[in-house]
């Protein structure tokens, strides 16, 4: 059966840490960038795959006015969350950018669903953790994505990864080329980290959601506004290694307003009016993606968390709540998407 | 009684002296050792330590241990490369090096007895950035671009990546610009043609709302995209905008101090406004009186401007500013 990967997360980082320290690693490189490419994956980075079948929640969710917590809470046995009890957990939403009227950032009543449901898990510390991608002006950010408020009003902590204390952790399963991360301490020593993404589609990637959300865990005071450096050695790829890093322990997916078109910052707004929940996060982002109709063969991260991650064919994922079908929509696609010469960019000036 | 424009101008200056005074004691207080990290309780912050003491510097609230103990921290954490990292641990030298030079060349005083030692770290500094330069073209393509189009092809905008080996952005190169050109381009022609380039990239750069359109500031370097034009941001259209001063005639600056202008105060942070009121100052805009109202009251209880002590620091600079001394405009060098 297969182990929730958040049990042992803090442990792994810190030994991994540990082991960088007394002697370093190596690890395999595929910088490539290609979605028509998919190299074969080492035993290794095959060994933390989800085994068996995963379940994925998919719950109406019309409005954020709702009572977003009461609308998951019935679900919850099914879904099989990891138990909290007395655990430092971070809650990871996507605060990448503001413009006014761009559904961009998580929404702030999905985080408050969020922290009721690891309250409700047995949570004893609750952080709010992210480092925004583009911006380093992250009260400009807070303020205007109303997230800073809803931190004050529930009196929780707020702490930016991009200015974290860091530590060296070793990439041992190694996708992109980069032999270790610099990453924030919160983070690395956080029992939990639950990934809180908006569904957006992404001109560089076709879709994002809850492991590319997996980028904001990198600091930009090491790898600068944008993390370039993740660019250069294959977003695909980085967001495998940060998965396997990180080791979220569930993901919440804010698709009651998504995003369209040329997303994740200049696209725009598309009534989806629900919310995804698993513990596999390649399941959850597969599901969420095939509710845009966009072809998963296409987006070559998505059939590598299928090696490496979780469930990706519909046929391992069971869906509790709504179906795919019901909230099946077609998505107006990144240009990238039927121009796959415009990829070729991507290491100039992906952001 | 009606106040007068004279009784409301006396107002506001004792409100941004006192806003001022508590600022700096606040700072003061973040102190460890001549560190400083960015939030508190967090370990030294290159950057957060560069900008903290020169706030500090600007505000004329001078000690000289404070800053005796910061070009120690800075003296001692400098890598071999010349360069900073973001901590001192770290040892992988990057963008941090640009604030670290730019405080090491202006807080030194005059009668500190390590000047030859600071002389040295500081050109070891200036070597580094000129490495750290992104450049598209391997030396072979150097030449061959030579060869085709003479010593003009390579005369194209580049600037500084925030890491190694990755593309140039609009902030380190902002950062990297202000340690080449304060208090003065150093007499060095591989560094004046490092400084001409990044001007050229930031004019390469501008954000414009479509083809033809006049340019209206910068974002974090990604102003045309998959055939989209993408907006400005303030911090950095500020940042910028202070890196560009000796290039001043250009219509890039022009669109950036609208885009400054224009912005809507009421949303924007108190590190935003700070920046444009440092870059507005620098341009001898007299329109910054309402953004230095607006930012004295984002001032928190404890004199902070939030938890980012560089938040605060540029708050500081941006303040005084407001009372006549920019340490960020060209020609005015402080110390």
């Amino acid at each position: 059966m297969h182990k929730h990967p958040n049990i042992h997360r803090r442990q792994f980082l810190k030994a991994a840490a540990a082991a960088l320290t007394l002697g370093g690693c190596v690890g395999q490189a595929n910088s490539s960038n290609d979605p028509a490419v998919l190299a074969p994956a080492t035993e290794a980075q095959l060994a933390w795959r989800k085994k068996g079948q995963s379940t994925v929640g998919l719950i109406k969710c019309e409005s954020y006015e709702e009572n977003i917590f009461k609308q998951i809470k019935p679900y919850l046995a099914a879904l099989a969350l990891p138990n909290l009890t007395g655990k430092t957990v971070v809650l990871k939403p996507n605060m990448v950018e503001w413009h006014p009227g761009k559904p961009i950032t998580t929404n702030p009543a999905v985080i408050k669903a969020a922290v009721e449901l690891v309250d409700y898990l047995g949570a004893k510390e609750i952080i709010i953790g992210e480092g925004p991608g583009h911006m380093r002006d992250t009260e400009f950010l807070l303020n205007n994505s109303g997230i800073g408020k809803m931190v004050n009003t529930l009196g929780l902590r707020f702490v930016d990864l991009n200015l974290d204390d860091l530590e060296k952790v070793p990439n041992p399963d190694n996708f992109s080329g980069i032999n270790y991360f610099y990453l924030p301490k919160t983070i690395v020593h956080a029992d939990a980290v639950v990934s809180l993404p908006k569904l957006k589609t992404h001109h560089w990637v076709g879709a994002t959601c809850s492991m590319k959300n997996m980028f904001g865990t990198v600091p930009g005071r090491r790898y600068g506004w944008p993390k370039n450096i993740l660019h250069n050695h294959g977003i695909p790829n980085c967001i495998i290694d940060l998965v396997h890093l990180v080791k979220p322990a569930f993901a919440l997916v804010d698709a009651i307003v998504a995003m369209e078109g040329d997303g994740p910052i200049n696209g725009t707004a598309k009534d989806t009016g629900y919310l995804a929940l698993g513990t596999d996060l390649a399941a959850v982002d597969a599901t969420c993606i095939r509710t845009m109709n966009i072809p998963l063969e296409q987006l070559s991260y998505i059939r590598r968390a299928g090696q490496v991650i979780g469930n990706i064919d519909p046929a391992h994922i069971t869906v509790i709540g709504s179906s795919v079908t019901a909230l099946a929509q077609d998505f107006i696609k990144p240009i990238t998407l039927t121009r796959h010469e415009l990829l070729a960019e991507s290491t100039k000036s992906a952001s | 009684m009606t106040a007068t424009n004279d009784d409301s101008h006396t107002i506001q200056n004792d409100a941004i002296e006192k806003s001022l005074h508590r600022a700096v004691a606040y700072i003061r207080n973040q102190q460890t050792d001549g560190w400083w990290p960015y939030n508190h309780g967090l370990g030294p912050s290159t950057e957060a330590t560069a900008w903290c003491a020169l706030a500090i510097m600007v505000a004329a609230d001078k000690s000289i241990a404070t800053f005796a103990d910061t070009v120690s921290f800075l003296l001692k954490t400098q890598n071999k490369d010349g360069g900073w990292s973001t901590s001192p641990g770290i040892k992988i030298s990057e963008w941090s090096s640009s604030p670290a030079l730019l405080a090491l060349r202006l807080l030194p005083d005059k009668s500190d007895n390590r000047s030859g030692e600071i002389a040295r770290a500081i050109d070891q500094a200036f070597s580094f950035l000129f490495e750290m330069r992104t450049d598209y073209w391997r030396p072979i393509g150097r030449l061959l671009v030579f060869l085709s189009k003479g010593a003009e092809g390579l005369n194209y905008g580049r600037g500084w990546p925030w890491t190694h080996d990755t593309a140039h952005w609009v902030e380190p190169t902002s950062y990297a610009l202000l340690a080449l050109k304060l208090p003065h381009l150093p007499d060095k022609v591989s560094l004046r043609e490092a400084a001409k380039h990044a001007n050229l990239y930031f004019h390469e750069h501008a954000c414009r709302t479509g083809e033809g359109a006049p340019p209206c500031g910068w974002n974090h370097g990604s102003n045309y995209c998959l055939e989209v034009f993408l907006p400005p941001y303030t911090v950095t259209t500020a940042e910028a905008l202070v890196a560009l001063q000796d290039d001043a005639r250009n219509d890039t600056v022009a669109g950036g101090i609208k885009h400054l202008l224009q912005a809507n105060d009421d949303s924007n942070s108190a590190l935003a406004l700070a920046w444009s009121i440092i870059a507005l100052d620098a341009y001898g805009s007299s329109d910054c009186r309402k953004k230095l109202m607006r930012l004295v009251e984002q001032q928190k209880a404890d004199g902070s401007f939030g938890p980012n002590n560089l938040v605060t620091a540029t708050a500081v600079i941006a303040l005084s500013a407001g009372q006549g001394r920019n340490l960020l405009k060209f020609g005015q060098a402080v110390n």
